[in-house]
């Protein structure tokens, strides 16, 4: 599982430099990864799109994919999420530490300067 | 049937509202942390089934003598019967629905983040395989379930130094080991089940509170504990957008000084009477199907 979840990642990296729609055979031949079946492309790719992070266009006869989203929009989306007080709430995510107001943080300073 | 139904509502009065209270103003918790969860378990545990004994009782109680008579007369049902058996129903059914409903969204909420962590972060394999995504925010926090994440950002890598970046990693790493999801979980459920009960509001923040401290206990049997405060203290003050993390909360202070200045776990005889006053009120729902619907 592991493994397909970094082809994943390789793949939308390919997509994401060629900055333009790319063909099955283009994404395989970009991944300079003779050792991958371009069938393995293919099923990345069409699990990509199940993820809704792909977009296949089939107007052509070979069918071209596009990222949905640039990578800064995923990350952003990423923290979003990640700093989401309702999710948060919801114990989606464990964070290590919140945000500390001007009292506590010079408060701590403290504490930590009398060790 | 009066009488019983005095002692069920006085016993429920006191479990929901006045240990509760108790509890969270106490200052053993932080002592002896995994058994102060122990406690508050039983008092979710005992608060459920003794609105539901208690609604049953008051169902039951003009049917018969006691309960097995109650329950083979079940034919001459009457209003009360009804009302208080349908309350019951409608209670139970509630509390399962909302702890499905809120496990779905918990679990939605994850896969969502996830997806997006596996797609744009790095695994850092000097870090026990944590995902690093390329942001200045610093982020630091875990994803729970079978297939967990460890999440830190370029933030936390840049601010922190290598001890204090260890010794978080490695509280993460207790909440996915200990799976302390799994223990905040119900709680979320009570308390969108019962917005408006403050006890209930109280458990679920200080349940959350425990099992920080219990993260920050275990890190703490590998790591430095000033390493970690000072940690919560560069993340706390870490230059996130204001607001964006919300309420500041008194307890990264709290911990930090439990860090700094470790209080002494509780002696045996306080752990025993602990125990054995989790186990009373967890048992105490039994009691009213045991005794005469006098």
């Amino acid at each position: 599982m592991a493994r397909l979840g970094d082809l994943e990642r390789t793949v939308m990296q390919a997509l994401w430099d060629a900055g333009a729609p790319l063909t099955g055979r283009e994404v395989a031949a970009a991944l300079s990864r003779p050792d991958l079946a371009y069938t393995t492309v293919l099923t990345v790719l069409t699990r990509l799109e199940n993820k809704g992070l792909v977009r296949r266009d089939s107007s052509s006869r070979a069918h071209s994919y596009a990222p949905v989203a640039s990578r800064e929009h995923h990350v952003s989306e990423l923290l979003g999420q990640a700093l989401d007080q309702a999710d948060n709430r919801l114990a989606a995510l464990q964070h290590f530490a919140r945000t500390m107001t001007a009292e506590e943080a010079a408060a701590l300073r403290q504490a930590l300067d009398g060790q | 049937m009066l009488a019983a139904v005095v002692v069920l509502a006085g016993w429920l009065l006191l479990v929901a509202t006045g240990l509760p209270a108790w509890l969270a103003r106490a200052d053993w918790p932080q002592r002896s942390p995994a058994l102060a969860l122990v406690l508050w378990q039983s008092l979710g545990l005992a608060a459920g089934l003794l609105s539901l004994t208690l609604l049953g009782t008051v169902a039951l109680a003009p049917l018969g003598d006691d309960h097995v008579d109650a329950l083979r007369h079940l034919r001459r049902s009457g209003v009360q019967t009804w009302v208080a058996g349908g309350l019951a129903l409608a209670v139970l059914l509630r509390l399962l629905t909302v702890l499905v409903a809120s496990t779905a969204r918990t679990l939605r909420a994850r896969h969502a983040n996830r997806v997006l962590v596996d797609l744009v972060a790095s695994k850092n394999l000097l870090l026990r395989g944590a995902s690093v995504v390329d942001h200045d925010v610093p982020l630091a926090y875990c994803l729970p379930g079978l297939r967990p994440r460890l999440v830190l950002s370029r933030g936390t890598l840049d601010l922190l130094s290598s001890a204090e970046l260890q010794a978080v990693v490695a509280h993460e790493q207790a909440h996915l080991a200990q799976r302390h999801d799994l223990v905040v979980l119900p709680f979320v459920a009570l308390a969108r089940t019962f917005p408006a009960v403050p006890a209930v509001a109280v458990a679920q923040a200080e349940v959350a509170l425990l099992v920080e401290l219990m993260a920050d206990d275990r890190a703490a049997r590998k790591h430095d504990r000033a390493q970690l405060a000072r940690a919560l203290w560069k993340i706390g003050t870490g230059g996130t957008p204001a607001g964006a993390l919300g309420l500041a909360g008194e307890d990264v202070l709290l911990r930090a000084r439990r860090l700094l200045e470790p209080p002494l776990p509780l002696g045996s005889p306080a752990r025993i009477a602990v125990v054995v006053l989790a186990a009373v009120i967890a048992a105490s729902p039994l009691s009213g199907v045991i005794v005469p619907l006098v």
